[in-house]
C-alpha cells in the first residue's frame, strides 16, 4: 500500500507523462531513511516502496545441462524488490518465492539458491545501457552475487564484459545476506553497497539495476537462472537527471510504443530466419540469441537499436566450441574448425566486429510494432 | 587445436583388472582436499555401468550435426557411490567385517559381473582416464572459457583460476570424465600427469601398469608404439566415436574369446563368446578390422615367428612401451575459444 502511494506521488511529481509511465512501471522508489538496513527483517523496511519485477529464465544461450534445461519452460518467478539509501549507502532487498531451500552439500549435483544484483560501471545522459547478459565489451558491468552456503551465505563481486567474462574484483563497500523463511517459502536477500566505493559511484538519482535469482533445486547456476530487465533505482533526493530518465524511459513515451498486434506478422516472418521466437523455430538453436524470453530480460531502447542498428550491441558470442563444422576440414588429430553459422558477429579486421545480423532500415512506425510485439505490457 | 597430441593405447587382451593403475593414480592425485571420491583413473567391467554408473546414457558430446548435446552432472549418492570405511577396529574383537554405512552405490560396483548366463558369460575389464579429446565435450561446454588443450601435447586441463565451479563441462563430457571437488569449489580432471610427462616420464597410471597394457606416445611421431598401433596396423581403436569428441585414448579390443558350449557342454566351433556386436557398441564400425589384423598377426607370429604388431604387443621392455620427448613447457592461458575469454580490467568511472 505504502509502495503503491510512493510510485503514485512519484508520478505525480515528474513532468513527464513518458517518465512518470515508467517509473511506475519500471522504477523501484528509493526512499531516504536516517540508515540502511542491513537485515532483511529490519523494520526499516516498512518505509520502502514494494516493486515486483518478473525474472525470466534465461534461454537468449543455451547450456548444456540437461536437468536444468528441463525447467526452461516455466513461469518467470515474481521477485519483490524494496531499496532504502541513506545518503551514504544503498540497500536492496529482494524477496522471491521458492518451494525448496536449496543449499549446497558436498556433491557434484548439487547445486545452492543464489541471487544477484547487477550494475553498469558507467551510467548517465548519453551512456548506453550494457547488454543485460554480463555485460558486453563496449559497457562492463558490476555484479553482485549472494551465494547460499551450507550454513549462511557468502557474497562475490564480479565484472563482466559479456558471457563468460565474469572475472571477481573488489570494488568493495559491499555487505549482502541471503535468508530463507520456511513459514513463508520465500527467499530474502540483502544487497548493501556504499553509494561511492573505490570511485565507482551510484550516488545518483536514477541508477540502472537488473537482478538474477537461481533456484537450486532446478540445479540451475551461471547462465541457467531467471533474470530481470534492466530497471531503474530512483533515489529520493539525489539529482535524477530528467534528461537521463527521459533516455531510459524510452517506450513509455508519446507515440515510443506500437501495435504488438501489427508487429507479430513482421517478428514472425522476418526475425524467425534467424532466431528463435516464442515457440516457433524454423532453423536451429543458437543460430542466433533466442528471443524467447527477450521481451522479459530487454528494454524497449535495446531491442529498437537491435532491429535498427545491431551493431550498436553485440551480445557476446558464447563459447564456439559447442558447434562443429561437421564435414569441416580437420586437424591432424581430428579436430573440427567452429561452424561458422553460430557465430553471432563477423570479425570485419582492424578490430571492428559486426553483428551479422544486418540493420533494418523500416519505418519508426513498423519497428515500434515489432518491440511492442517482442515486449508487449503488461509485462507477462 | 594442438600443434601435437599425446595418446595413450591400452591393451585390453592384456588388462587383468587388478587395479593397480587405479591405486597409483589415487594415491599421486585425489586421496585428498575433497577428491576422496574421485577416480580419474578407474577400471570397470563390461558389460556394465560402469563409473559413475550408467555413465554411457548421460549424454554430453556432440550430435551428428556437430551441436553439443545436454548431458547430466552425476551424483556421488546414486552414481559416483560416496567413500566408506569399516569397522576394523570391531573386527579385532571378535565382530563381523561391516561397512560404516549403508552401500548403495560405489566405483566397479558391478566388478566382474559381465554378461550372458553360465556357462557362456563373459566380461572384460576397460580401464578410463581422460581422453583429452581433440573435439572436448568439456571445453565447449564451459561457459567461461577455463578449459584448455595444451598446444605442445594435447592434454586437456581445467585453469583452476577460471573455473568457478558450475559444473557444465561434467554435462559436456560424454566419458564423465571431469569431477567436481566440493571442497575447493572446482571442476578437477586427469591431468595425463603432465608434471611427469614434463620430465619425460610416462603418466603414474601407465608407469604402475603390471599387466603391461598401457603404451603412451606422439600420435605424429611414426616410430611410436601409439602411431603403429593407432595408424599403422590400426588395431587401437577409440571409445564411443560416436561422441564426436576425437578421444586419444585408444583401446586394443578384447578378442571374443574361448568359443561357447553347446546344451552338452562342447565348444561351438567358430562362436563368438563376447559378441563382437558388443565390441562394435564399444569400439565402432572398425573393430572387426581390427580384431581380423590381431588374428592374421597371431597366425603369422606362429607360423613364421615373426610379427612387429605381436612384438609390440608383447612389450617385452616396459620402458619400451613409451616414447616422450621431453617438451618444453611453454606458459599458456586459457583459450576456450575465439576471443571468449577477455579478462576484464577494473574499469571505473573518473
Amino acid at each position: 500500500m505504502i509502495g503503491a502511494i510512493l510510485v503514485v506521488a512519484a508520478a505525480v511529481s515528474s513532468p513527464d507523462p513518458g517518465v512518470a509511465a515508467y517509473l511506475s512501471a519500471e522504477g523501484i522508489e528509493v526512499a531516504k531513511v536516517a540508515k540502511v538496513p542491513k537485515r532483511a527483517d529490519d523494520r526499516a523496511w516498512s518505509h520502502a516502496a514494494v516493486h515486483e519485477v518478473l525474472a525470466h529464465p534465461q534461454r537468449t544461450m543455451r547450456l548444456p545441462d540437461k536437468t536444468a534445461n528441463a525447467h526452461l519452460l516455466r513461469a518467470p518467478t515474481p521477485v519483490q524488490v524494496r531499496a532504502l539509501h541513506d545518503g551514504t549507502s544503498l540497500s536492496v532487498k529482494l524477496t522471491w518465492p521458492d518451494d525448496t531451500e536449496t543449499r549446497p552439500v558436498a556433491d557434484a549435483a548439487s547445486f545452492g539458491d543464489a541471487a544477484a544484483m547487477e550494475l553498469p560501471v558507467t551510467f548517465g545522459r548519453g551512456v548506453r545501457l550494457p547488454y543485460i547478459g554480463m555485460g558486453d565489451a563496449g559497457q562492463n558491468v558490476l555484479v553482485y552475487l549472494l551465494r547460499t552456503a551450507k550454513d549462511g551465505s557468502y557474497g562475490r563481486e564480479y565484472t563482466g564484459a559479456g558471457f563468460g567474462s565474469l572475472t571477481r574484483t573488489n570494488v568493495g563497500g559491499f555487505y549482502g545476506d541471503i535468508t530463507y523463511s520456511p513459514a513463508q517459502k520465500m527467499w530474502q536477500a540483502v544487497f548493501v553497497r556504499r553509494l561511492t566505493s573505490h570511485g565507482h559511484t551510484i550516488a545518483r538519482g536514477a541508477v540502472p539495476v537488473a537482478f538474477a535469482v537461481w533456484n537450486g533445486a532446478l540445479h540451475e547456476r551461471g547462465g541457467n537462472k531467471a533474470l530481470t530487465s534492466w530497471k531503474t533505482l530512483h533515489l529520493q533526493g539525489l539529482n535524477d537527471d530528467a534528461a537521463y530518465l527521459k533516455e531510459l524511459s524510452f517506450g513509455y513515451g508519446e507515440g515510443e510504443y506500437g501495435d504488438p498486434a501489427a508487429g507479430k506478422a513482421m517478428v514472425e516472418s522476418m526475425c524467425i530466419a534467424c532466431h528463435h521466437v516464442g515457440d516457433k523455430a524454423l532453423v536451429p538453436a543458437e543460430l542466433a540469441p533466442s528471443l524467447q524470453s527477450v521481451g522479459g530480460i530487454a528494454t524497449y531502447r535495446y531491442l529498437y537499436d537491435s532491429i535498427t542498428n545491431p551493431n550498436q550491441i553485440l551480445v557476446p558470442n558464447p563459447n564456439k566450441n559447442r558447434h562443429h563444422q561437421v564435414g569441416g576440414p580437420q586437424d591432424p588429430y581430428g579436430a573440427l574448425p567452429h561452424n561458422p553459422g553460430f557465430s553471432w558477429s563477423v570479425d570485419m579486421g582492424g578490430g571492428k566486429t559486426n553483428s551479422k545480423m544486418p540493420p533494418f532500415a523500416l519505418p519508426k512506425e513498423q519497428v515500434l510494432n515489432m518491440v511492442a510485439y517482442l515486449k508487449p505490457r503488461p509485462e507477462k | 587445436m594442438s600443434t601435437r597430441q599425446l595418446a595413450m593405447v591400452m591393451d585390453l587382451n592384456k588388462c587383468i583388472g587388478c587395479q593397480t593403475c587405479t591405486v597409483s593414480c589415487k594415491t599421486q592425485w585425489t586421496n585428498r582436499d575433497g577428491r576422496e571420491y574421485m577416480y580419474w583413473n578407474n577400471v570397470e567391467t563390461k558389460p556394465g555401468k560402469g563409473y559413475p554408473a550408467r555413465w554411457e546414457e548421460m549424454g554430453g558430446g556432440f550430435d551428428e550435426t556437430g551441436a553439443l548435446r545436454d548431458g547430466e552432472v552425476p551424483s556421488k549418492y546414486t552414481d559416483y557411490g560416496v567413500p566408506w570405511d569399516y569397522n576394523l577396529d570391531d573386527i579385532m574383537r571378535g565382530e563381523a567385517l561391516e561397512a560404516q554405512q549403508k552401500l548403495k552405490q560405489g566405483p566397479n560396483w558391478d566388478e566382474d559381473q559381465g554378461a550372458g548366463d553360465h556357462p557362456n558369460s563373459y566380461l572384460f575389464y576397460l580401464p578410463r582416464i581422460c581422453n583429452h579429446c581433440s573435439n572436448p565435450g568439456c571445453l565447449a561446454a564451459c561457459p567461461r572459457g577455463a578449459i584448455f588443450k595444451r598446444d605442445q601435447d594435447g592434454i586437456v586441463l581445467v585453469d583452476q583460476k577460471r573455473c568457478e565451479g558450475l559444473r557444465y563441462c561434467i554435462a559436456g563430457c560424454p566419458y564423465k570424465k571431469v569431477y567436481f571437488n566440493p571442497k575447493r569449489f572446482k571442476s578437477e580432471k586427469c591431468i595425463f600427469c603432465f608434471p611427469r610427462i614434463e620430465k619425460g616420464l610416462p603418466p603414474a597410471c601407465a608407469q604402475q601398469c603390471v599387466g603391461r597394457i598401457r603404451f603412451v606416445g606422439f600420435l605424429d611421431d611414426v616410430d611410436s608404439q601409439v602411431h603403429k598401433l593407432v595408424h599403422k596396423y590400426k588395431v587401437a581403436l577409440p571409445l564411443h566415436q560416436e561422441y564426436g569428441t576425437q578421444p586419444n585414448v585408444f583401446y586394443v579390443p578384447p578378442l571374443p574369446g574361448p568359443p561357447k558350449f553347446d546344451k552338452n557342454g562342447k565348444p561351438i566351433e567358430g562362436s563368438e563368446r563376447i559378441p563382437v556386436s558388443y565390441l562394435e557398441e564399444l569400439f565402432g564400425p572398425e573393430t572387426k578390422n581390427a580384431l581380423k589384423t590381431l588374428q592374421a598377426e597371431m597366425d603369422k607370429r606362429k607360423k613364421t615367428g615373426k610379427s612387429e604388431l605381436m612384438d609390440l604387443l608383447i612389450a617385452y621392455k616396459h620402458e619400451e612401451m613409451f616414447r616422450i620427448e621431453t617438451p618444453r613447457p611453454k606458459p599458456q592461458v586459457a583459450h576456450g575459444g575465439d576471443g571468449l575469454v577477455q579478462i576484464v580490467k577494473r574499469k571505473v568511472p573518473a
